[in-house]
């Protein structure tokens, strides 16, 4: 079920309602219900797989809270283990398999291939894996740390895991921000509605009309790069910058919307990350959660910054390629992750944020930092790596006759421009924009409408659906 | 004010429970069509139904669509029986037929199993779209026009139901993205709705020069096709290009689907090959591979065919201007090269 469908907008005014309407201790069950449901509409099979994951995580959280020393120790790792077991079996085997098949055919031994597909036909990646499991493992490291007591409620734990608007894409929540929201009586509140609607209906504007008609563009583009000129193309990575922000903090918008509106808060996701300064800063705004769970679960733990500088750039360029291998089992991703730890570690050593500020006025310093986020966004929406290698080959040498040549008109390309422009006005002036009570149901209504309207209807699924 | 809330409330939550409840079961669905609560959504033409352009609104469907009593044969043979295996663009009423019996399947949903009377001629017509021909006579020709054919009794093995293979299930058929059609069905198939839609349509072509996903129109505007059919992008279009091998695999399948049958007992295979809408309206819209004129010349095809296209190329007004499919006027152009076809087989031998 996606959220840009018909589907889910059914599905949400039934919950949601259902919700207030039922007492205080059913509503944690319909809530695992609904969430449930919302699951088993992507591939049924996986809520078992699911379930499997959450006992585990739900017993070994009750071990770690019970058990002291080495014991204790074991079962966190234990509890690590199978969690990234799995998301390796079903994310990583492919990738592994046939790197290792390269390497040993280097030295003449063939090892053969086997594929996930081969092995176990019809076995396909289960939907939000990779957070699940992060999100999983968020809490048995928490118990582990003791900032979090164990959950005695095995329902309250499973949605945890569950919580149907975070459930398959974010964002990737820790115990403490939302266990204990669970086991609240979330009463109704007007303001927690609007907040919660205006922001769906945002992140529905971001994906259905911004980032569904960036795609319009990307997609014929990016699958045939080589037909392309550099014009073609540097409208195409800019655009894709535009339409991964759009659509994947569009759904993040849905999702804290969606569960606003129930009076739930999830952690905020983005904060305008085309407005930084810097690669740093950059990652201080974009996809929050998941880079806050590499600070807090691999960074820290390795040292941080805190065993001198080399140590501190080895850490960085570990949390980044690990980050860039999270999204997804191809070296794309890890070159992609690459590219923005070795910015990092050189704006570190050449003190370039430093400089930059002192020397740059800031606009110039954001659009220099968009530029460079453009390029590396190239690696990982193209095919594979020598397409994004022919990109930014071909984007280096352009010449005058390069004008770019668009899969769609001329006025829908306007269009396209008028909206990136909106898109940052409103970011710039009204990032936390909210109507007010008294015109808040027209401007949903109007909203709404121009979702409609302006939207691009197919089957397009969000991006961070694959990871 | 807190009742209303509450009431309103409840009303939200039962609505939305009934609409999803309906959405989630297509048998329900079914069955509030078939009382008239719902109408159909295919009134006005399937490309409306994409597109949902008023000007390509067809208001009197049934009168361009059907057929009536005048066009069923006056005179039906006496010693021809009639095999035919077709899609949406045969007529599915074999009264149209002029067969002394006459047998249809469409293809893929069903299995006949049928004993061939030898004291008669038993004809078989295979009616292929151009889209879909490298799709049907290639790889899979043998399991749809063989294992899915006709099933000569004490002939043909075991009886493969195409049905069977579908592999439904209760998730598969509740919780699949066919939910959003039915609940688009469901709730925005109103005049009220359709209005909106065609506003919608209406801004998207005059301010962006293109359709809803799915659909894409003349570059003069008057006619409307599918995108799978017309954009040179998809394998199922006349605008990709074919090599000759690939032509000639589709003559050689022919050719053993024709010797299947004639083995089988039949005394002729006819296959009618019928192009694309976009064939017939906007050939010149990309260079054209020209599938049907190569696959009636290829010096390998033993197969007889049914040439209706020469003709159809001529009358881009016999398909709908709401619909992929041809209208009246398409489907007599069919029967007519079928009864013709019949009644020469009649007479001859």
């Amino acid at each position: 079920m996606l959220f840009n469908s018909l589907h889910f907008i059914v599905f949400f005014l039934f919950v949601t309602t259902t919700y207030y309407t039922l007492p205080g201790r059913w509503r944690w069950f319909s809530l695992l219900t609904a969430s449930a449901y919302f699951y088993a509409s992507f591939i049924p099979a996986y809520l078992l797989l699911l379930g499997v994951i959450i006992v585990f995580d739900y017993l070994a959280g009750i071990g770690i809270e019970k058990m002291s020393g080495n014991l204790r120790r074991g079962a966190l790792a234990l509890s690590i283990l199978v969690n990234v077991g799995f998301l390796s079996f079903f994310k990583y085997f492919d990738f592994l398999n046939t790197n290792i098949s390269r390497l040993l055919s280097i030295g003449g031994i063939d090892y053969g291939t086997a594929t996930m597909a081969g092995l176990y036909p019809g076995l396909a990646l289960p939907i939000g894996l990779s957070f699940h499991t992060f999100q999983s493992m968020s809490y048995t490291i928490e118990v582990y740390r003791g900032h979090q007591r164990a959950e005695r409620h095995l329902g309250i734990y499973a949605l945890y895991v569950l919580f149907y608007p975070q459930l398959v894409a974010g964002p990737i929540e820790r115990p403490q921000n939302v266990l204990w929201q669970f086991r609240q009586r979330m009463d109704f509140d007007w303001d927690n509605l609007r907040t919660g609607l205006w922001w769906m209906v945002w992140g529905m504007f971001k994906k259905v009309v911004i980032a569904d008609r960036l795609a319009l563009v990307t997609d014929p583009i990016f699958a045939n790069p080589e037909m392309q000129n550099a014009g073609s193309l540097a409208v195409a990575a800019v655009f894709y910058s535009i339409q991964i922000y759009c659509d994947f903090s569009g759904y993040s918008d849905i999702a804290l919307g969606a569960a606003r509106t129930m009076g739930f808060r999830l952690m905020v996701n983005f904060r305008s990350p085309y407005f930084a300064r810097s690669i740093a800063e950059f990652w201080q705004r974009w996809h929050i959660s998941l880079s806050t769970w590499f600070r807090d679960y691999v960074y820290i733990p390795m040292g941080g910054n805190q065993r001198g500088r080399f140590r501190t750039y080895t850490n960085l360029l570990v949390v980044f390629l690990l980050s860039g291998l999270w999204h997804g089992a191809d070296w794309k991703f890890v070159i992609w992750g690459a590219i923005h730890g070795c910015l990092l570690i050189l704006s570190r050593v050449a003190e370039f944020d430093k400089y930059y500020s002192e020397k740059m006025p800031g606009w110039l310093q954001t659009a220099l930092t968009f530029a460079v986020v453009t390029v590396a966004w190239i690696f990982f929406r193209a095919r594979n790596v020598g397409d994004a290698f022919m990109i930014v080959r071909r984007l280096a040498q352009p010449s005058l006759g390069d004008l770019p040549n668009l899969p769609i008109s001329d006025g829908e390309t306007g269009f396209c421009l008028l909206l990136i422009v909106l898109l940052f006005l409103k970011e710039h002036l009204l990032p936390d924009y909210v109507p007010a009570q008294r015109s808040f149901w027209p401007s949903l209504g109007v909203a709404t409408l121009l979702c409609y309207l302006w939207g691009v209807f197919g089957s397009n699924q969000f991006i961070y659906f694959q990871f | 004010m807190k009742t209303l809330f509450s009431g309103l409330r409840i009303a939200i939550m039962l609505v939305s429970g009934v609409v999803l409840w309906i959405g989630l079961s297509d048998r329900l669905q079914r069955k509030l069509y078939a009382r008239g609560f719902i109408p159909d959504q295919y009134r006005f033409g399937d490309l409306y139904n994409i597109t949902n352009l008023e000007q390509f609104k067809e208001m009197h469907w049934v009168e361009t669509d059907g057929l009536d009593e005048n066009d069923k044969p006056r005179i039906r043979s006496k010693n021809v029986d009639l095999y035919t295996i077709g899609d949406s663009f045969t007529t599915m009423d074999t009264s149209f037929y002029a067969g002394r019996r006459n047998h249809h399947i469409w293809l893929g949903t069903g299995v006949d199993t049928v004993s061939l009377d030898p004291e008669v001629h038993s004809i078989l017509v295979i009616e292929v779209i151009e889209r879909t021909i490298q799709e049907r006579l290639r790889e899979h020709y043998a399991e749809l026009y063989i294992d899915r054919g006709f099933q000569i009794r004490g002939k043909s093995g075991p009886v493969t139901d195409a049905a069977s293979n579908t592999g439904s299930s209760l998730w598969g058929n509740t919780l699949n993205r066919e939910i959003n059609e039915r609940l688009e069905f469901l709730l925005f198939n109103s005049e009220a709705a359709l209005k909106c839609k065609e506003m919608k349509a209406r801004m998207m072509l005059s301010w962006f020069g293109r359709t809803h996903p799915g659909s894409l129109i003349s570059r003069d505007r008057r006619f409307l096709f599918y995108e799978i059919e017309a954009d040179p992008q998809s394998i199922l279009s006349p605008f990709t290009p074919l090599a000759d091998a690939d032509i000639d695999s589709v003559v050689i399948n022919m050719n053993r689907i024709r010797a299947h049958y004639l083995g089988a007992g039949f005394a002729e295979v006819y296959f009618c090959l019928i192009p694309n809408k976009v064939t017939v309206c906007e050939p010149g819209r990309h260079p054209h591979n020209r599938q049907i004129t190569r696959v009636e010349q290829n010096p390998h095809l033993k197969t007889p065919l049914l040439t209706l296209s020469r003709q159809l190329r001529h009358h881009p007004e016999w398909y709908h201007k709401s619909d992929g499919h041809w209208n009246a006027s398409g489907k007599r152009l069919w029967l007519k090269y079928v009864n013709d076809m019949v009644m020469r087989w009649s007479t001859t031998f």
